[in-house]
């Protein structure tokens, strides 16, 4: 399962990240590692984006790119 | 690079409070620039303490100093090029953990490093307490605690930084972080960086590790910096792949986790947190501010607040600043030549074209004024993201970013808005595709000054429809906009960068007005610099395109003789008055001088005692002619007066009829008349082309140009009565296709000068100006040739129109963009 597949106030931990290029450097930038704990906050009001909360952060990530965070249920 | 004064640097990432402190420490001493060659705004600034004076440039805000946009390269490139002499480093000491993988990346670059932890007070209430002094050890760097918006630690910061400055500083440790399997990797490589580049910083460490990221294969070219270590290139990618194939995990990957293993261990060794962080009141409010209904409604209503409050009502403002600056070039006028009977001297006629030119922008400062405020509001409140979050689903598909939201609205969505203040706002898009877009579209939105010439058209053509054909204008240039991007995006834009919708949403705040203030005074100031400067060059030039070559020695002579039969009218009637004694063609011209400088005089006077005093002014000044202006119960006066009117009026005409003909053998008046073979399509004849044409320097042009080629005849006719008798056989269906070339009309001069700004280069300045032409000229000329042989109605042909774009928007938007951009 992938971050995209988390219902808003569920959590869960990161296991896998496919992304590449900025993408990646922009994920690792905000904290998004292997083992970080993700809490999906809500989804936009069409539904795309969502908002997601790390490490005490809130941040707004689209959909397409949330596939590439691989996720488990905590 | 090393400058004489010294220099300091503030780095730190996004939202952690940096430019507060930036404004804290130089107060007014700001300048706003922008990097060499890129858009990315450099802000500097001059700090005093202690008798020292050092420079203090604020970087860009980044997660770190990589490659990959734009902003890290130009603050890597800064901290390696201009090697400042001391490294501040802003920290969110309520986010610590995420602060300080960039200051561990700054480390490696072995530069001197001061670090700031800022705002202890947000942490303090968030139940964080920082070891200050735990940190210091841990980083092995002296640590200043500030909450710099409460005002506390300013003074102890500064003189850290001067204290750096002037005696110590301590140098930062390279090794810090340990790269466990990478290591033999950055040792080999660094120390080939320091037999190529001895000088290097940090023993080549940084280098070492920005090549193993695989910085040098960014999607953005190498900088300057990388380019020097081509050579190393192939190394670096063979250990890339090697460490790749070996751990199954990209270099770049494990080096940033390493950071933040080490960012954790220290973080976690210096921060007690007494109390769980508890869900913020901000995340309260986003249920309402994002709610899936409530959200959109809101939005809406914000949107709706900045159009009245800005262009509604700073329009109304402008009723009140227009005399002030009628004012100041009533006093222009009279330091300039004065006019003759129908000639007027050069220097007039330029110095009056100039100062209308510069006039007509600084009207828009009060709308401005507004305008930028309550985008510093929305900024500072932190409503921008949510409006960003919101509708970034909806833009996207047109190549547009969520962040395109405001400068759409400033840009006029519906009627009313400036491309210039719109365009300067795109600066905040992170994505520099979709930003580019935005630019390009915003001239095609209907900004105040096309509202004049739809409402003449609709007042001349559409009478019956004009609650419907306004409606139309306003809303169906959205439709027409939102295809273009996307076009643009998967056209001339698809090589551009584009950026992941990773954005913050921070806290609420309750916006400052002082920084608020500051922020629209400063950008206004940037308009009239920018802006005002240029224009007024620009206007000398339209200006020779507009009066010359001027009339042949014949028709002057013609006009001449015209003048010369008007006064003697005059004299003739006034042969037998008494007060008129004496009177030939030099005092009738002085008296109709008089008469017009009386009028003005008049006009500017406000209440009765300064009428009175420039009733004074002008007795002492002339008494017999005053007799004549304002001849009272004088029954002698008042028939003078009479003709004096009269006179006053044909000269009028005369001088009007003689400027009518300067423009149509004027270089604009030939390009119009050169150009009717291809508008002809369009169905404009070649005064529309010359009022078209005098629209590039500013589009309240058009109507003042229209006003004088189809100069009624008989006074009481209004402009489009006027173009109704001159344009025969032009119908709705002309008009329509006017209104739609203006709505796509090229940016005015002003936004074009802002264009040039926001994408730094005079080629997209020039294709922003050149696309929307053919593009306006193909869309009006497919709709008349159209409307033409299928012998529709304006209204026919309006109602179809809008069905076409609206039909197309829908179906444009139905295909999701492809997130990579064309190979």
């Amino acid at each position: 399962m992938n971050l995209n597949d988390i219902p808003p106030g569920e959590t869960g931990r990161v296991t896998t990240i496919t992304a590449s290029g900025m993408l990646d450097r922009r994920l690792a930038g905000i904290g998004i590692c292997r083992g970080a704990v993700i809490k999906v906050i809500r989804s936009a009001p069409l539904k795309d984006p969502i908002e997601i909360e790390v490490e005490g952060c809130y941040l707004s990530i689209r959909r397409r790119e949330a596939t590439c965070v691989g996720m488990e249920k905590t | 690079m090393k400058q004489c004064t010294p220099l300091a640097a503030l780095a730190g990432q996004p939202n952690c409070g940096k430019s507060t402190v930036f404004n804290a420490l130089t107060g007014a001493n700001q300048h706003i620039a922008n990097y060499p060659g890129v858009t990315v705004e450099k802000r500097s600034g001059t700090l005093s303490a202690n008798g020292t004076r050092t420079t203090l440039v604020d970087l860009p805000g980044t997660y770190a100093i990589t490659s990959y946009s734009l902003e890290e390269q130009v603050a890597c490139d800064f901290l390696v090029d201009c090697r400042p002499d001391l490294v501040i480093n802003v920290l969110d000491t309520t986010n610590l953990k995420r602060s300080l993988p960039l200051t561990l990346q700054l480390m490696e670059l072995g530069v001197p490093m001061l670090v700031n932890a800022n705002m202890m007070d947000a942490a303090e209430a968030r139940g964080i307490r920082l070891d200050t002094d735990a940190l210091g050890r841990a980083l092995g760097l002296e640590v200043i605690p500030t909450a710099i918006k409460k005002g506390t630690g300013k003074d102890a910061l500064e003189s850290a930084i001067t204290r750096c400055m002037v005696h110590e500083h301590t140098t930062a440790d390279t090794h810090l972080v340990h790269y466990g399997a990478l290591e033999p990797a950055i040792a080999d490589l660094s120390k080939k960086v320091m037999e190529m580049a001895p000088e290097t910083r940090g023993q080549g460490r940084w280098v070492a590790l920005k090549l193993l990221s695989g910085d040098h294969r960014a999607d953005t070219t190498p900088g300057r910096i990388l380019l020097q270590f081509a050579s190393l290139f192939s190394l670096a990618d063979g250990y890339r792949i090697a460490f790749r194939s070996d751990t199954g995990m990209a270099p770049s990957r494990y080096i940033a986790e390493k950071r933040r293993e080490k960012a954790s261990e220290i973080a976690e060794a210096c921060l007690s947190t007494r109390t769980k962080p508890k869900r913020p009141l901000s995340d309260r409010v986003d249920a309402v501010v994002c709610h899936r209904i409530f959200g959109p409604i809101l939005l809406v209503a914000v949107v709706w607040l900045l159009y009245q409050l800005a262009i509604v009502q700073g329009y109304r403002l402008t009723g009140l600043t227009w005399p002030l600056l009628l004012k100041g070039k009533t006093i222009l006028t009279t330091l300039l030549p004065d006019a003759g009977f129908i000639h007027v001297p050069m220097a007039r006629a330029l110095g009056l074209w100039v100062a209308d030119s510069i006039l007509a922008l600084l009207n828009y400062i009060p709308i401005f004024l507004i305008l930028f405020a309550l985008i510093a509001v929305l900024e500072d409140s932190g409503y921008m993201p949510r409006m960003a979050f919101i509708l970034d689903k909806i833009f996207h598909r047109y190549g547009l970013h969520g962040q395109s939201t405001l400068p759409m609205v400033l840009g006029g969505v519906y009627a009313g808005g400036c491309a210039v203040p719109a365009i300067m706002s795109t600066r905040g898009i992170p994505d520099d595709r979709a930003r580019m877009a935005t630019i390009l579209i915003i001239p095609m939105l209907n900004c105040l000054a096309k509202i004049p010439l739809y409402i003449l058209l609709i007042n001349a053509y559409f009478p019956q429809h004009k609650g419907a054909a306004l409606f139309f204008i306003s809303t169906v240039t959205l439709f027409m906009v939102l295809p273009v991007s996307r076009l643009l995006t998967a056209t001339a834009l698809a090589r551009r960068p584009v950026a992941p919708f990773i954005m913050e949403m921070p806290a609420y705040h309750l916006p400052r007005v002082r920084s608020v203030i500051q922020s629209a005074v400063s950008k206004v100031w940037l308009f009239v610099k920018k802006i005002v400067t240029v224009v007024a060059a620009v206007a000398v030039i339209v200006f020779v395109l507009i009066e010359f070559p001027g009339l042949s020695d014949e028709r002057t002579a013609h006009f001449d003789r015209k003048a010369h039969e008007i006064k003697a009218a005059f004299l003739e009637k006034v042969a037998e008055n008494p007060l008129a004694v004496g009177m030939t063609d030099e005092r009738v011209e002085a008296l109709v001088r008089y008469a017009d400088s009386y009028k003005s005089a008049r006009f500017g006077a406000s209440t009765p005692a300064a009428r009175e005093k420039v009733d004074a002014r002008f007795t002492d000044l002339s008494p017999e002619f005053f007799t004549m202006v304002n001849p009272g119960k004088n029954p002698d006066g008042r028939r003078i007066r009479r003709d004096l009117k009269k006179l006053i009026r044909s000269r009028k005409k005369l001088k009007h009829t003689m400027q009518q003909e300067v423009m149509e053998s004027s270089f604009i008046g030939m390009a119009g008349k050169a150009l009717e073979p291809v508008t002809r399509h369009a169905g404009f004849s070649w005064r529309i082309n010359i009022a078209l044409l005098s629209a590039l320097m500013a589009k309240e042009n058009s109507v003042a140009t229209l006003g004088a080629l189809y100069q009624p005849e008989s006074g009481g006719q209004s402009i489009s009565e006027g173009m109704k008798n001159r344009e025969r056989g032009f119908t709705p269906l002309h008009a329509l296709a006017l209104m739609l070339f203006m709505a796509l009309y090229p940016p005015c001069l002003p936004a074009a000068m802002m264009v040039k700004l926001q994408t730094g280069s005079f080629a997209w300045m020039g294709f922003s100006i050149v696309f929307p032409a053919f593009l306006a000229l193909a869309i009006a000329s497919g709709l008349f040739t159209l409307g033409s042989v299928l012998g529709l109605t304006g209204m026919e042909a309006m109602a179809g129109f809008y069905l076409v774009a609206l039909l197309v928007t829908v179906t444009v938007g139905l295909f999701p963009l492809r997130s990579k951009g064309a190979p």
